[in-house]
């Protein structure tokens, strides 16, 4: 405490005096002692009341040297309604309770797909976590905040002339970005930077080119990586080259995987993967699922692949060779192939195993994915879906009449799964949908918790237009 | 299926909380009367600082209310229903606020059976009460009875105050770091003499100063020490001086009831545009909770800025529905208690929801400025208050020598430093705080609420 008057002086010598123990009227200045004629108490009462109200009134806190951080940029969608914002806060909650396995990304996303972001105050991002790219200049912001971040002082726009100054995930989001829209401009960053980034960040950008298309001009860039020092790295190289059918797989391997499965001919063409005499021989079966592409295994069942996916039975195969077909065909089979399988899977209530084809599908085709699982049950719907719930144009019918809205409205009780599982259904939902669905749930007396995310959605529609 | 009059009278519990019901049989005694479908509620003013919240059922019967009363359904459900059956037209219709949604989802769809219908009935509830025979002996023999008891309690308070006066030197001549490291056991002791001098503030404010003294680092400790052992010897000189001064009483003894103060002459009232701007929840260590709801009155010329709604309920008996919602504004006559420095409030009417928003008055800032300059009534008039609330400029959360986070203004860069209770970790040291609403306890600034480039946001 400092300021002007000769209280500076007096308070500390009172106070030091107090602190230790003794009459501080015997120190109390000169000016002081016409209020202290009095026995010892009353002046010892009267110094403590003075001394009190002169701490308050006389003096001021001083600031000292102190450090002003940057001002948090505005994003370049709106917040969130004012009303909507206790809404969003308990969805958030929920969403990321512990124990539930979920994460804020979902939310954030039907947010922006809405047109809308969060309140900084209701939630805000480190700096590494993988979020709509609407919010990178919070990251960057909370980067430039890190002791060893790059970006001190500069606010990037996202360019890759900028590559220096983004953090990971903007500069996942810029490479993102470029995939879509300019293949080679991609490829040139990629070909300026690849090499001189970390081990995991090099993976994390690779995976960013295998959540895409790839063509042509992707061999020599994913060949160049055959050496790479990342053994994660170059494996995941050799997985995408092998699904733009540029790897040889081995004749031995594809004809010793092949005597690992039974093809049927009978009436219809089955395939399978019966139980095997040894773990061994199944470790080493699922071994030979990592390494055979699918084209080369069709080829040595002397099917097409097509057939292959179509015809795999799950109920006749082990699902550990279920699970290893699914991801030889996640990693080198087409989007055709992938969403085959899934039709398959999804057909036989195996969501669990479909929804990682999901990457690898076509939007229509997660659509009949949907219409599928919405028939089967609410944990099937969660399975499919689970932390990448898309909003797809569904007539009212097809959720409010469905299967699995018919087992939320029969809800007794809210554990966090459950509630999961309520948002992943009212994340499917467009908005006029999700409005239809709250007072039909209200009706059935569910908890308040999972109507949350119903309301959410049902209160970012266009109803709240013209709130932004 | 909406209520009729016969259906209330079956399930009133008894003849007495019909009477009790005909009392608030007028919709003039409620705020907020909506219904949708066959689901009505709205806000009766009771005894407490908030109003109660009230809402029936009529297709599934069912009733809940926030007041305290054992009885079920309460007066409060009752006369709604009552006022269902009688002047449906007073309820608009609307949509079920959040507080009614989460009721309708927790209960259970089960018919409510009503009381047998046996001695009570809706006739006999507007009689008036049997007016008691005028005995002027025995009303002078009351009076006498209550000044007696009024100088008892004054003596018993004078006695405590005195053993308190012993009790505050002994602490400074046995040292003051003595004092801080042992401040829950002695407070608890003298606070415990204090309650049997029927001085229960004063005791409350003394058993509560240890957590207000650890919240602080070690080396101010000592500060807090002075200021506050020195503020409770001003409280009981003003006492001495007056003991029927009203904020004295009150901060000795115990606080009038709501329908005292809003009989008392010198009680002000302000009626305007108001907004919550934040709330405090603390469980006091004689498992009291105190619930603090801090308005701040929207009209740049009001002489009262803000106001506070307070309100004590055993914590056994689980946090209450909120009345007021942080951000919301609401039009509302508020009566203030009688002080030198009013700021202790009830909510003596509540009207409709505005319809338009209000921006926060605006706040003085230049490079003189000093922020706490708003405190200057309160230390003349009630200077042993332990808050203030303050209304603070354009400014920013700054990061200081260890890590504490400070306010600071703008334009002057006066600067206080910020409780505890803020994080730095999240999005605050970056917003631009446009304005902001915080309470000052003579160390230590916890912001309330502020506006942003982000909107308001609450910091409480």
């Amino acid at each position: 405490m400092t300021g002007p008057t000769p209280l500076d002086e007096t308070y500390p010598v009172l106070r030091d005096c107090w602190i230790a123990g003794g009459q501080a009227a015997q120190v109390a200045p000169a000016a002081w002692q016409p209020l202290l004629e009095a026995d010892a108490d009353e002046c010892e009462r009267r110094l403590l009341a003075l001394a009190g109200q002169s701490l308050e009134v006389g003096l001021r806190p001083d600031l000292g040297p102190h450090t002003v951080r940057p001002v948090l940029p505005l994003l370049a969608l709106p917040g969130v309604p004012a009303h909507v914002r206790p809404t969003v806060r308990r969805v958030l909650k929920a969403e990321t309770a512990p124990g539930g396995g979920g994460s804020a990304r979902r939310t954030l996303d039907l947010l922006a797909r809405r047109g809308f972001t969060v309140n900084p105050l209701d939630w805000f991002p480190s700096a590494s976590a993988d979020l709509p790219e609407v919010y990178r200049p919070w990251q960057e912001w909370v980067a430039d905040s890190a002791p060893t971040g790059p970006t001190a002082g500069h606010h990037p726009a996202g360019t890759p002339d900028d590559w220096d100054h983004l953090s990971g995930p903007g500069r996942r989001q810029l490479l993102r970005r470029l995939r879509d829209t300019d293949r080679a401009a991609a490829r040139q960053l990629l070909d300026q930077h690849f090499a001189g980034e970390a081990a995991p960040a090099r993976l994390a950008l690779l995976e960013v080119v295998a959540a895409t298309d790839l063509d042509d001009a992707d061999t020599a860039f994913l060949r160049s990586l055959a050496g790479d020092r990342s053994a994660k790295v170059k494996h995941l190289a050799l997985r995408l080259l092998a699904r733009a059918g540029q790897v040889d797989a081995s004749a031995d391997d594809v004809a010793e995987l092949c005597a690992f499965l039974t093809v049927g001919r009978k009436k219809v063409l089955q395939v399978s993967a019966p139980r095997t005499k040894t773990a061994a021989q199944s470790r080493r079966r699922d071994a030979l699922f990592e390494t055979v592409p699918l084209a080369a295994l069709a080829t040595g069942l002397e099917i097409s692949a097509d057939d292959l996916v179509t015809a795999w039975s799950t109920s006749r195969s082990e699902h550990a060779a279920t699970q290893a077909l699914v991801t030889m065909v996640v990693e080198t089979g087409t989007t055709a192939q992938a969403e085959i399988l899934a039709a398959n899977l999804l057909g036989h209530d195996q969501p669990d195993l479909a929804r990682l084809l999901r990457p690898r599908m076509g939007s229509d085709a997660v659509r009949a994915g949907l219409g599928t699982v919405l028939g089967q049950g609410l944990a099937e719907v969660h399975a499919w879906c689970h932390d990448d719930a898309p909003e797809v144009d569904l007539d009212p019918g097809a959720v409010l009449d469905s299967a699995a809205f018919a087992q939320l409205c029969a809800q007794e009780s809210a554990t966090t799964a459950e509630v999961h599982a309520a948002s992943t259904l009212a994340l499917l939902c467009p908005p006029d949908v999700a409005a239809q669905a709250v007072p039909r749930l209200r009706a059935a007396g569910v908890s308040p918790q999972y109507l949350d995310m119903f309301v959410l959605s049902a209160a970012l529609g266009p109803l709240s237009e013209g709130a932004r | 299926m909406p209520f009729d009059l016969p259906a209330v009278e079956a399930l009133a519990p008894d003849q007495s909380s019909l009477t009790a019901a005909s009392r608030l049989n007028k919709p003039a005694k409620w705020s907020g009367l909506t219904h949708e479908d066959d689901l009505w509620w709205g806000e009766a003013q009771g005894s407490g600082a908030n109003p109660y919240r009230t809402v029936v059922d009529g297709d599934n019967v069912g009733y809940k209310c926030s007041c305290p009363s054992r009885k079920f359904p309460c007066k409060h459900a009752l006369a709604l229903m009552w006022i269902q059956a009688t002047a449906p037209e007073s309820f608009t219709e609307g949509t079920r606020p959040d507080w009614v949604n989460d009721w309708t989802g927790r209960r259970r769809t089960t018919r409510t059976t009503a009381a047998p219908a046996e001695d009570k009935s809706i006739a006999r509830a507007a009689d008036p009460p049997e007016p008691a025979p005028a005995d002027p002996q025995a009303q002078a023999k009351a009076a006498a009875t209550a000044a007696r008891r009024a100088a008892t309690t004054r003596a018993m308070i004078a006695d405590g105050l005195d053993e308190l006066d012993r009790w505050i030197v002994d602490q400074t001549r046995t040292g003051l770091a003595a004092f801080c490291d042992h401040a829950p056991d002695r407070c608890r002791k003298i606070a415990a003499r204090l309650v049997d001098a029927r001085a229960a503030s004063l005791a409350s404010r003394l058993d509560e100063m240890p957590s207000r003294l650890l919240a602080l680092p070690t080396e101010e400790r000592p500060d807090l020490a002075v200021r506050e052992l020195g503020q409770v010897v001003l409280l009981t000189k003003a006492w001495r001086a007056d003991p029927t001064d009203p904020q004295a009483a009150r901060d000795v003894g115990t606080a009038e009831q709501r329908d005292q103060v809003l009989a008392h002459p010198d009680a002000p009232r302000s009626t305007g545009f108001w907004e919550v701007v934040g709330e405090q929840i603390r469980t006091r260590r004689d498992n009291l909770v105190s619930h603090a709801t801090w308005l701040m009155a929207l009209d740049p010329q009001a002489a009262q800025r803000f106001a506070v709604l307070l309100d004590f309920y055993p914590a056994t008996a689980g946090r209450r529905d909120q009345v007021f919602t942080p951000g919301a504004q609401i039009e509302a006559t508020v009566a203030f208690y009688p002080s030198a420095g009013p700021v202790r409030a009830v909510v003596v009417e509540r009207g409709d929801p505005p319809t338009q928003t209000f921006g926060w008055p605006p706040v003085r800032a230049d490079d003189a400025y000093d922020p706490l300059s708003q405190c200057a009534d309160a230390w003349a008039g009630v200077p042993w208050q332990l808050e203030h609330p303050l209304t603070l400029p354009a400014g920013r959360v700054v990061e200081a020598a260890g890590g504490r986070l400070w306010w600071r203004a703008d334009v002057g860069g006066a600067g206080l430093p910020l409780s505890g209770d803020h994080d730095g970790s999240g999005a605050l040291l970056g917003l631009a705080l446009e304005q902001a609403v915080g309470l000052w306890d003579g160390f230590r600034l916890a912001l309330l609420a502020a506006q942003t480039p982000f909107g308001r946001v609450d910091l409480a």
